[in-house]
């Protein structure tokens, strides 16, 4: 009867240990753990991170060495637009990242349309008068419910 | 008093309290018991880990925790799997940097300010 029990108390733990194991081959396995290690193709994509790289989960080193890894068959423009953003990423305090993804959170499910009308207005906020733009980053966050009572 | 005294004195009181015993606690003592012999007379005795269980199972109703603990790893494995995503839900990371919106979009609060008071007209 116990070693029935055990049996059972057996296969759960299985269960466990094989769902709380390691990440599926392919995944971040084969993501490079210190940036040494890094293929200097790759380095060169990745450099403005190269002193926070270590401090990676494997899972976000795989994402990076992924996107290095397509690098090279991006159109020109499209590798430059890269280059500029990873030096721009780098450059963003720990705080400015995590309000940069939580805004993209909210923004990549939005239907395309209202996407492009987002992009739209992007650039022509680009083309307001640089004071202007100044005067609204260092206005106060207008209070949840406020918007729509001006 | 030497040990046997002890446990002559003992006997009557152990022997009290095994006469009220639960029947089902009493068939699963008899069981590990003879278990433990069977085990001995085979040449080996239960290990540590076995010999645990063993007594815990004449104990708890193992049988009726499986399934809890069960459903405990896989909500176990749940909470590692979306660890894992969120931290690979840095996902965003590399995902916004390829975005058509430009990382300014998402980084400068003017343009928040902007769209908000755009909207509000």
């Amino acid at each position: 009867m116990a070693r029935g029990h055990l049996g059972t108390l057996s296969i759960a733990a299985a269960v466990a240990v094989a769902m709380l194991g390691p990440a599926p081959a392919g995944a971040a396995t084969d993501a490079p753990a210190t940036w040494a290690k890094v293929p200097e193709a790759e380095r060169q994509v990745l450099a403005p991170l190269a002193g926070e790289w270590e401090s990676f989960e494997p899972e976000r080193r795989a994402r990076w060495i992924a996107l290095a890894r397509r690098y090279p068959s991006l159109p020109p423009a499209q590798q430059e637009r890269i280059q500029s953003r990873v030096r721009a990423w780098a450059a963003l305090t720990p705080q400015q990242r995590a309000d940069a993804r939580e805004k993209y959170r909210r923004l990549r499910d939005l239907p395309e349309d209202k996407r492009r009308e987002l992009l739209a207005k992007w650039f022509e906020y680009e083309h307001l008068p640089q004071e202007h733009k100044d005067q609204l980053r260092t206005a106060p966050p207008t209070p949840p419910g406020a918007a729509g009572s001006r | 008093m030497n040990e046997d005294s002890l446990g002559r004195r003992l006997r009557p009181w152990l022997d009290r309290g095994t006469a009220r015993l639960d029947p089902e606690v009493a068939r699963g003592l008899g069981s590990a018991r003879h278990q433990a012999l069977a085990a001995m007379r085979a040449g080996r005795g239960p290990g540590p880990l076995e010999g645990v269980v063993l007594a815990l199972g004449e104990r708890l109703p193992l049988r009726r925790l499986a399934v809890p603990l069960l459903a405990a790893a896989i909500a176990l494995a749940g909470i590692a799997a979306w660890t894992t995503w969120t931290a690979a839900g840095e996902i965003g990371e590399v995902e916004l940097l390829e975005d058509e919106l430009p990382l300014d979009a998402l980084t400068d609060g003017g343009f928040d300010r902007w769209l908000e008071d755009t909207s509000a007209r």
